[in-house]
């Protein structure tokens, strides 16, 4: 499977995590894009070939990643809600691994949108991702995620919402 | 603050004269400014007219001051350089528009930089309305002395 990083190389999105466990799981490929100030320190954490490290990637080819993976992951050890990246996998219906920090739970529900995990665990990657062989799971995560964008947040919706506060004060 | 009330409301009012202050508008890299161009498709295509005023440095040496009195209100992309200089010419009585800024999350979480801090001490009392994308961010926002604050989703979904 393709399994898909997505976001700035910072300790706010825990990339370190992700790395290792690319290094023990060797037979899934592993995919980092962004750029940041852990890249250095990603690449010196890779023990293994089956990840690649893309460095920053303009939109189109941001999309064509999303497309491509099997598995996104977004790993803040902070807060996830609410990640562009995280959103885009979303909707692309991707099945996600997320980490369960600030306000997550509270929005994604676990084995309903998205598989939820402890922070900085790449024991618990491992796990996720071996639960997320089982195609039929991974099909129903990325469509309940689309379905809460669809429902939620779609662009018409909260540029109503700002447009109504914008309103109140002029 | 609740905002959903108004939503049926809107429809058959005035447009709105939005000047809408974006930096490094012409750099591809960044989600701000694709969440800020997503938004302004959005505000027209909605009957809004929204005008994207560039921050610059030629543009900070030399303020649109006569094209802001064109607008309704002044809508400021990230609390960072962009509105404390904005929120300064307020202060000084330059710009008499309310000020909206959208916070994206770094521009006020990061608590220990010296320059967000005072990028934020400069804006607090200039900005009418801050719109934060982030949950967590209504909290931070409160203890940066923030009083009127908007919590909505992040509509990036308008480029997946």
């Amino acid at each position: 499977m393709n399994i898909l990083f997505l976001g700035r190389l910072d300790d706010f999105k825990d990339p370190i995590t992700f790395v290792r466990a690319a290094s023990k799981l060797e037979q899934h490929k592993f995919i980092l894009a962004g750029e940041g100030p852990l890249f250095q320190e990603c690449k010196n954490e890779a023990k293994t070939q089956n990840i690649s490290f893309l460095g920053w990637v303009n939109h189109s080819k941001a999309q064509e990643l999303m497309k491509e993976a099997d598995i996104f992951c977004q790993l803040s050890p902070i807060e996830n809600i609410w990640a562009a990246s995280l959103i885009e996998a979303m909707k692309n219906k991707k099945a996600i691994i997320c980490t369960d920090a600030g306000y997550t739970n509270k929005y994604l529900k676990n084995g309903q949108h998205v598989l939820l995990i402890p922070a900085k665990s790449p024991d618990a990657i491992i796990e996720a991702i071996k639960r997320l062989q089982n195609s039929k799971l991974r099909a129903k995560l990325g469509r309940n995620a689309h379905n809460f964008i669809k429902k939620n947040m779609t662009v018409q919706k909260i540029t109503k919402e700002i447009l109504c506060a914008i309103q109140e004060i002029i | 603050m609740e905002a959903q009330g108004c939503a049926a409301t809107r429809n058959g009012l005035d447009e709105m004269r939005i000047g809408f202050i974006v930096a490094r508008l012409n750099e591809e890299k960044g989600v701000i400014r694709r969440l800020s161009l997503a938004l302004a498709k959005e505000m027209r295509r909605q009957g809004e007219i929204v005008e994207l005023i560039p921050f610059t440095k030629t543009s900070m040496l030399n303020p649109p001051l006569g094209k802001l009195k064109n607008f309704d209100c002044v809508l400021i992309a990230n609390v960072g350089l962009q509105s404390a200089y904005y929120s300064l010419l307020k202060k000084l009585k330059f710009i008499r528009k309310p000020f909206i800024a959208i916070s994206f999350g770094s521009d006020i979480r990061e608590h220990t930089n010296k320059i967000v801090n005072l990028f934020n001490k400069i804006s607090v009392s200039a900005i009418d309305l801050l719109i934060v994308i982030n949950p967590d961010l209504v909290e931070i926002a409160k203890k940066r002395g923030y009083s009127n604050i908007l919590y909505v989703h992040n509509w990036s979904e308008a480029f997946a």
